[in-house]
């Protein structure tokens, strides 16, 4: 049976038939208001999304909320999309947005920085940094430096922590992230390398401590 | 160049976004000056650490989350109706 065939086939069996549409034929689908096609896209999309919520909120309510509303939003923006990027890519641009809005209430600082620190053009914090790039303790499974990790990462202001998480944690490009979050390419890759920094003074602060326990012994 | 222009250089090294000139640009720096490749190397490993390390457990979306959205969105459907 050809492939046509058997979405004729599937026309009377709606659930079947839509799971075999390609993203951009449900697109079309759902802006005509065809409910099933628009369910259909939540379908496919809603693990990314809820993932993302853990990953920048850090807890299961949040990240429901945050999946409810995503949706809702773009049910009503959609006759608004114009497929210039991919359509997961603007339903993180109204992910994040709706994401930094629950940040703003819960008074996390979305831009500033907490800690004198991370300012990345300070030389001496890095100059004086001990080499642990090969320290045992960095190469083991090791409960202690996730835990470091996260903390590390959940203390960037909102913005940064943002951009850290989709650029180096979901892989997504520069350019993609600049387009989901208005911002221009420049700047992303600042605030890539800012994090960066930040997170590398933890950990290098722990390793520090770590090394000089270990002389103590 | 001072060692401090050369750090978000080392960043988008370690992404391999830059042009060749400044690849040549970094690889020289990092050879002479011992600073900067600890800073390199120690930067390097905070990106590979952060990628194991941070709340990598793929989730499921849990079926009563999944319903209520469901339940939200046919709740806008009857309002669109009137
Ligand atoms: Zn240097």
């Amino acid at each position: 049976m050809l492939h046509s065939d058997i979405i004729n086939d599937m026309q009377n069996n709606q659930p079947k038939a839509l799971a075999l549409l390609k993203e951009n034929e449900l697109i079309e689908r759902a802006k005509n208001r065809d409910h099933a096609a628009f369910e259909e896209l939540v379908k496919r999309n809603q693990a990314k999304i809820y993932n993302l919520g853990l990953k920048l909120l850090g807890n299961k309510e949040d990240a429901a909320d945050l999946l409810q509303e995503t949706f809702i939003n773009a049910y009503y923006a959609l006759p608004k999309f114009e497929g210039k990027s991919a359509f997961s890519t603007w339903l993180y641009r109204i992910a994040t947005n709706n994401a930094f809005m629950k940040m703003r209430k819960k008074k996390i600082p979305l831009v500033r920085f907490e800690t004198q620190t991370s300012d990345s053009g300070k030389l001496e914090f890095y100059h004086n940094a001990p080499d642990w790039s090969n320290d045992p303790g960095a190469h083991l499974r090791n409960q202690e430096l996730k835990l470091l990790i996260e903390k590390s990462v959940d203390a960037l202001p909102g913005k940064y922590k943002t951009i850290f998480v989709l650029h180096d944690i979901e892989g997504f490009s520069t350019e993609e992230i600049s387009k989901m979050l208005n911002l221009s390419v420049p700047a992303v890759k600042s605030r890539v390398h800012r994090s960066r920094m930040f997170l590398r003074d933890k950990l290098s602060s722990y390793f520090q401590t770590d090394l000089k326990q270990g002389a103590n012994l | 160049m001072k060692c401090e222009k050369y750090l978000e250089l080392i960043s988008l090294y370690i992404d391999r976004d830059l042009d060749q000139d400044e690849v040549d640009l970094v690889e020289e720096h990092l050879c002479l000056c011992e600073n900067c490749m600890i800073f390199f190397r120690t930067l390097k490993k905070t990106v590979a650490l952060s990628r194991v390390y941070y709340r990598k457990k793929y989730c499921r979306v849990p079926k009563n989350v999944s319903e209520r959205v469901f339940y939200q969105l046919r709740v806008i459907y009857e309002k669109e109706k009137f």
